[in-house]
């Protein structure tokens, strides 16, 4: 159940100063108090927002600093692009800085396009109270009809997090100019840099395996992180902070990267070389990553998984948007299916297994929710054959679980 | 170190075979847990250790290592409750607290549980262990990689098509140790955590078959140590995969190897109390006739990972 687990592991800090005793917890922690991130109840690692609550609480609390989120784009990428802006408004809010890199929109069009947050969050903890209270009075006067079910807890379809550790944003509003210009953003527009760049490295050495799209993006990121202080090496005059990096569709032909045009691509390792050295990068500096990759363009499958391989939590959006499912009855309340497909290792044997992994999403005008997808009793005369199995097979079929995952489409029938 | 992989491996830090060419091989799911076994087995063992770190820090070995504790030996531990001054002796089967635990009570009565896991760090200053973190050292090829710098190690990854020679330059010159070095250590133990991400970095199947051959060469037959390597394959249900890249790494090493761990999730789907199944086999050596396998599954947990024979879960039972 999401609510008690959230409230066994509530870090100290959010404890009301009420205590009678004056035992105080003597904590070991060297982080540093940076605004916008918390440590893990899991691990202790240093964790940010993506910007998107149930994501957080999917991806095992939120995205560690140091790591890279990989987001497999949807068709339209409509759902990814949101998601992309969601974790860019949640660094404004929460004052990090921010680059963005994209080859198709300038960055400042992007940063335009963000969503308004809602500043007065007090409406998200109260929808999870309200529930409790509908439930316990019928709880009381329940029938024992599943009496053999009694003892497991209740399905709780909303998968929200009961700390304020991340914010709501209103879609149908865009963020106050101020706030954005608050925030300090670096951009890469990639036809800005195209013409300028001159590699003398191609030269000297035969075949890079990068193309100068990557390696310039590469550079650039290193030189912003090396000149604000990211990684250290600038002394500290002033707070530490997070660079939140934002790379849009890459992998795309836009970049210069034929992945997703051929089947045997020439350029085969170029986005993988390009997450080598990001990886390098963000493990040596107070950074988070966001990557989208077109997947769906992505013929190999084989190259996909060594995409996912070098990223350390990897999502998959599959949008009903323009599919048969968009008019099947059982969808009627999603929007798309997601699938988790990697969750990260960070300094401990286990990763935040998720115990179910048939998620589904719904964009709400104030809320992204992600659901546990689940079939309603079918209380037809006729027992309907359209079964989980085949529904969601796309979706299981080719994903690479975290701890196990299911290599077939078996349907088990008693 | 997991005992009871130890067990099932019949091996022990005071006593295992030398020459041994270890392969960990996984499939849809995550072995690298099986890395930390032979790190902290080896370390241990007071052998020699390289390990070439393509894919994780230092600092990533360095944390899980200091939190895995031996299951082996039951001892007691004694914990004060202050609020009620009773003493309760618990013997620990399980997981013993990794850390140092210190109790005081009125008779100033203190007691220690010992830090059971390894140091890395340690290791690294003593000059056990020498560790390659493949992630720094790229940085400095990837960006405006000069070809004037003198460490030539990870040079596949401005050139892919020149292999892997000086990766394997660097395990010949850190395998065999100072020659008047005052600490005398083991056999040497060549540790390679995920061979298989050079292949998704350009370098061909073959470089990387090549390199596994010359480091067993050197490590495994000239100097009598052992060799673990891990391959991560990615399996394609259609089998219309044109010979797949990992898939012929796996084979090729296969063949070379002494003994495999396979390691894959459960054919019949996710489970949150067996992670998974390991094919245990040893390939035919002189003194056995014919190789032969086990079957186990597993579950990883915070502190170690428990296997036990299938069917045989403690959740299930």
């Amino acid at each position: 159940m999401a609510a008690p687990k959230m409230s066994v592991g509530k870090p100290t800090v959010d404890r009301l100063p009420c205590n009678t005793t004056s035992f105080q917890k003597k904590s070991r922690s060297k982080l540093v108090s940076i605004p916008g991130t918390r440590p893990s109840i899991q691990n202790g690692q240093l964790i940010v927002s993506t910007g998107v609550t149930s994501l957080d609480y999917v991806i095992g609390g939120g995205l560690a600093v140091g790591t890279l989120l990989l987001i497999e784009e949807d068709r339209y990428d409509s759902y990814s692009r949101m998601l992309f802006k969601y974790f860019l408004a949640e660094g404004v809010v929460c004052g990090h800085e921010l680059y963005v890199a994209s080859a198709l929109d300038h960055p400042n069009d992007i940063l335009q396009e963000l969503p308004a947050p809602i500043l007065d969050d007090i409406a998200s903890p109260k929808t999870v109270e309200d529930q409790a209270k509908s439930c316990d009075p019928e709880s009381q006067d329940a029938m024992k009809i599943a009496w053999r079910y009694q003892h497991l807890p209740k399905v709780q379809t909303a998968l929200a997090s009961s700390s304020r550790f991340g914010h709501y944003y209103d879609v149908s509003k865009t963020m106050d100019p101020e706030i954005c210009q608050a925030a300090r953003c670096h951009g890469f527009y990639l036809p800005e840099h195209s013409t300028a760049v001159t590699s003398p490295t191609a030269t000297t050495s035969g075949q890079s395996p990068m193309p100068e799209t990557y390696s310039s993006l590469l550079n650039n990121l290193q030189e912003v992180i090396h000149r604000e202080g990211f990684d250290g090496s600038v002394p500290q005059t002033k707070s530490r902070n997070i660079l939140r990096i934002g790379l849009h569709s890459l992998g795309s032909a836009l970049w210069d990267d034929d992945l997703c045009c051929r089947e045997n691509p020439s350029h085969g390792h170029a986005l993988t070389t390009f997450l080598y050295g990001l990886r390098a990068m963000l493990r040596s500096s107070l950074s988070v990553a966001v990557v989208t990759v077109p997947s769906h363009l992505i013929q190999n499958r084989a190259l996909m998984g060594n995409i996912t391989r070098l990223c350390d939590t990897a999502i998959a959006l599959e949008s009903f948007r323009g599919s048969e499912r968009e008019t099947n009855p059982l969808y009627k309340d999603y929007h798309g299916l997601l699938d988790v497909r990697q969750l990260p290792y960070l300094n401990c044997l286990v990763c935040d297994l998720p115990d179910n992994k048939d998620l589904a999403f719904k964009l709400k005008r104030k809320q992204f929710t992600i659901e546990r997808l689940h079939l309603p009793p079918d209380l037809s005369e006729t027992v309907s054959r359209v079964s989980r199995g085949e529904l969601t097979g796309t979706a299981m079929v080719g994903s690479s679980g975290c701890g196990s995952g299911s290599t077939g489409n078996r349907h088990l029938d008693f | 170190m997991f005992a009871e992989l130890n067990s099932i491996l019949n091996t022990s830090p005071d006593s295992f075979k030398p020459g041994e060419f270890i392969l960990v091989s996984d499939k849809h799911t995550d072995a690298s847990f099986l890395i930390h076994h032979f790190l902290s087995f080896y370390l241990r063992a007071g052998c020699k250790v390289c390990f070439l770190g393509l894919v994780q820090s230092f600092s990533h070995y360095s944390a899980i290592s200091q939190r895995l504790v031996s299951k082996l030996f039951p001892s007691p531990s004694y914990t004060y409750c202050a609020s009620k001054c009773v003493f309760t002796v618990v013997y620990d089967l399980l997981l013993l607290g990794g850390d140092v635990l210190t109790t005081f009570c009125m008779g100033s009565f203190i007691m220690f549980h010992v830090n059971q896991g390894v140091s890395l760090t340690q290791g690294r200053e003593k000059g056990q262990l020498v560790f390659l973190e493949g992630l720094k050292e790229s940085l400095g090829v990837l960006l405006q990689g000069e070809a004037s710098k003198e460490t030539r190690t990870m040079d596949f990854l401005r050139d892919p098509s020149s292999g892997l020679r000086g990766l394997y330059d660097f395990v010949r010159d850190n395998v065999r140790g100072a020659v008047g070095g005052a600490e005398e250590w083991g056999p040497p133990v060549l540790l390679v955590d995920d061979l298989s991400v050079v292949l998704s970095l350009g370098v061909s199947v073959g470089a990387a078959l090549d390199f596994s051959h010359y480091c067993r060469a050197t490590v495994c037959s000239e100097l009598q140590g052992s060799m673990v390597m891990l391959v991560r394959c990615e399996a394609e249900e259609e089998e219309e995969s044109d010979d797949e890249g990992s898939e012929r790494l796996l084979r090729g090493l296969i063949h070379q190897c002494s003994l495999t761990l396979q390691v894959q999730g459960l054919p019949t789907g996710y489970c949150r109390d067996i992670h998974g199944q390991v094919e245990v086999c040893w390939r035919g050596q002189c003194d056995r006739q014919q190789a032969q396998k086990k079957l186990f599954q597993y579950k990883v947990h915070d502190k170690g990972a428990s296997f036990f024979a299938r069917g045989m879960s403690s959740a299930v039972l």
